[in-house]
């Protein structure tokens, strides 16, 4: 199971989601958790230089730099700042050296920076004001901030952290929570790629939980259960059509070839009878035949088979034929790996599609059995140089009885297609019909189809 | 006399068996179920057996597996309205010599039997088979006609193999495509006509008195008389 197929589940966007809202609420409440507590910390510290301020406004320009001293050495923890200056900004006392530039002298307090070439102090973050006093000189009254400013950093360091937290326990709790259904989807896939196989006896896993995935299964498997149901129904009707008239017609041709040893008759009626009768019992056979290929136990008695020789028999086998229509039957093979397949069938299959391609080839023609690596697996190709298959005809002559408008007068029922799509069906190989080089050209994927899908 | 059992449920197929191996002139004992049926075919005193493979009771397969636990060996066709390949393989390993489909046609039951009874009564194996002045040896792959070397194919050669083991009997195409190609479906077409065309040729050249023989309606026969 991989974390892409796992971040698209509905489980882990909705967590996803909420965790993001989650995280943002925790931001917002941290933020107004910061701003109030820092707007009361800057408040309080205001008042404590408004207060400052008042005292030094009211003393006389000579006791200034006297009371200045006093209330540097009173301030043990050095969180106050003083600074007396003439009116051009020289100094005359206090622990400021210099009056900072971003400070204007309005007498408002700002937040300033300290750099400690100012100031008798390590650079600090301070509240200050600047104020003329009558005297026309500067004072200078400050209060150290830094504090707030760790606030402020204890409070960056809980945002980042914080969020980043939220964020990834959200992550993990969707990825969690989306592996329970994500599972048990993989597990309704797998079931699902057997159905599609044609094994319509399986079912869907549902769960004790009884929620609304097991709801959805448990309509699913009913409808399959009708869908089986009523396949067999068909299915039952057809077969039993087409085996209880292949007995009485076979004890009829036996009844009719005795009649004709018996009155040791040479005549064409006898002859054209019996060709009637077994052209009509080779329909049933072929009918029967699809239906057992459908039935067959899926695919349990695959074995690993080389279709290179396959192939090759096939067109041993059908070599005589195209050599009395004079068609030239040639053989093309690519080195493939082994596959796991019923040879047996798969030899029908590709006698089925040389015996058309054979059939329909005019004389003098060219037949090409090619076996070659195509893309995730072996590709067998049947080309011929006959009329072909119109492009609009395609679909129709998979189907059961559908014959080709191209060739009327070439003997068959329409039945060869349609076992070669019963066993490319029952291996979930893929089947094409189309042209190469202005050649037809039908071809049997040997890979797995719902494989192929799903990795498409 | 040769003398067959058959064993099988539904009358109309036993009466079909029996009429078509009378026939050819066989004496012919009929049992409508497996349990009898085994009975008869444990005593062994027949030459071939007909089983059906669906019995009530007891079933073929459980019949002709009997049969082989007691070192029976008497050939037995099965036939059987199972045509799935997997139903003939479990057949065939439980000791069947044939396996025939239903519903089938007389002659082509007929020729099956008498294929089993003649392997039957083949004695040593052969290493060069002689039909009249035709000659094929299985050890160096040659086939010689009144001395006159024939080149064939290898198919060519199991297939006139097959009909030289089996002269004088009828064979149809089925039985040439499950018993020298080794397949099981209907080629639906003429293609083993045209295989049997071609090792005529070859075989019955001009001025040679013809062996390979068309049956009407059945199938062909490898035989010296015309």
């Amino acid at each position: 199971m991989n974390v892409a197929k796992l971040s698209r589940t509905t489980t882990f966007r909705l967590t996803l989601i909420y965790s993001i809202f989650i995280t943002a609420c925790v931001i917002m409440l941290l933020g107004f958790v910061y701003w109030k507590t820092a707007r009361e910390m800057t408040r309080r510290v205001d008042q404590v230089l408004e207060l400052e301020k008042q005292d030094f406004v009211m003393a006389s320009a000579d006791s200034l730099p006297r009371r200045i001293e006093e209330s540097i050495r009173r301030d043990q923890r050095h969180i106050y700042l003083y600074g007396l200056f003439t009116r051009d900004g020289h100094y005359v006392a206090g622990n400021i050296a210099l009056i900072p530039p971003d400070l204007p002298g309005n007498g408002r307090i700002y937040q300033i920076s300290l750099s400690s070439s100012t100031s008798l102090f390590p650079s600090r973050i301070a509240r200050a004001e600047l104020i003329r006093l009558s005297s026309g000189n500067l004072l200078l009254l400050g209060h150290d901030a830094q504090q707030l400013s760790e606030f402020r950093e204890i409070m960056q360091g809980a945002f980042f952290w914080g969020g980043s937290l939220t964020v990834v326990m959200g992550l993990a709790f969707g990825f969690a929570l989306s592996f329970g259904p994500l599972s048990r989807i993989e597990q309704i896939q797998r079931v699902c790629e057997l159905i599609m196989r044609g094994d319509i006896k399986q079912r869907l896993p549902i769960s004790r939980r009884r929620d609304e995935l097991d709801m959805l299964t448990a309509i699913v498997n009913k409808t399959l259960d009708e869908i089986e149901r009523l396949m067999s129904e068909v299915k039952s009707v057809c077969d039993n059509i087409a085996h209880d008239l292949r007995t009485p017609l076979t004890r009829m041709r036996a009844l009719i070839h005795r009649a004709q040893q018996q009155a040791n008759a040479q005549g064409p009626i006898f002859e054209r009878v019996i060709s009637e009768m077994d052209s009509l019992l080779l329909r049933f056979r072929a009918l029967l035949r699809i239906s057992e290929i459908e039935n067959k136990q899926r695919q349990a008695g695959f074995k690993t088979v080389r279709l290179s020789d396959i192939l090759e028999q096939a067109v041993a086998f059908f070599e005589p034929l195209a050599e009395d229509k004079s068609i030239n039957l040639s053989l093309s093979i690519e080195e493939v790996a082994p596959i796991q397949g019923d040879g047996e069938l798969l030899f029908e299959a590709i006698a089925n599609l040389l015996d058309n391609a054979i059939k329909f080839t005019p004389s003098g023609g060219k037949v090409v059995a090619r076996l070659c690596r195509g893309a995730g697996g072996a590709r067998i190709d049947i080309v011929d140089t006959g009329p072909g298959i119109q492009a609009s005809e395609r679909a129709a002559v998979l189907n059961r009885f559908y014959r080709g408008t191209n060739n009327p007068s070439i003997p068959g029922f329409g039945l060869g297609l349609s076992i070669v799509m019963a066993i490319v069906r029952l291996h979930d190989f893929e089947f094409e019909l189309g042209e190469t080089e202005s050649r037809n050209r039908v071809s049997i994927f040997c890979r797995s189809s719902t494989l192929h899908r799903f990795i498409d | 006399m040769t003398r067959i059992l058959t064993i099988e449920d539904d009358e109309t197929t036993a009466r079909e068996i029996m009429s078509e191996l009378e026939s050819h002139g066989y004496s012919v004992e009929w049992v409508d179920n497996g349990k009898a049926g085994l009975v008869k075919a444990l005593d062994g005193n027949y030459d071939l057996v007909t089983l059906d493979r669906m019995l009530p009771s007891v079933d073929g397969l459980a019949i002709v597996t009997a049969m082989r636990r007691e070192n029976i060996d008497t050939p037995v066709l099965m036939i059987s309205a199972l045509s799935d390949v997997d139903e003939r393989i479990h057949g065939l390993r439980a000791g069947g010599d044939d396996y025939l489909i239903k519903p089938f046609a007389p002659d082509e039951m007929a020729a099956r039997v008498e294929v089993l009874l003649r392997r039957k009564s083949r004695q040593s194996p052969q290493t060069v088979l002689h039909i009249l002045d035709l000659e094929l040896d299985l050890v160096a792959r040659t086939v010689f006609r009144r001395k006159a070397k024939i080149d064939l194919l290898p198919m060519e050669f199991r297939l006139l193999e097959y009909m030289m083991r089996n002269s004088e009997q009828i064979l149809t195409r089925t039985m040439l495509f499950e018993s020298v190609w080794g397949y099981h479906f209907d080629p639906g077409t003429n293609i083993i006509d045209v295989h049997i065309g071609r090792l005529r040729r070859k075989v019955d050249g001009p001025g040679l008195p013809p062996l390979i023989h068309t049956v009407r309606g059945s199938g062909y026969i490898l035989s010296e008389r015309c």
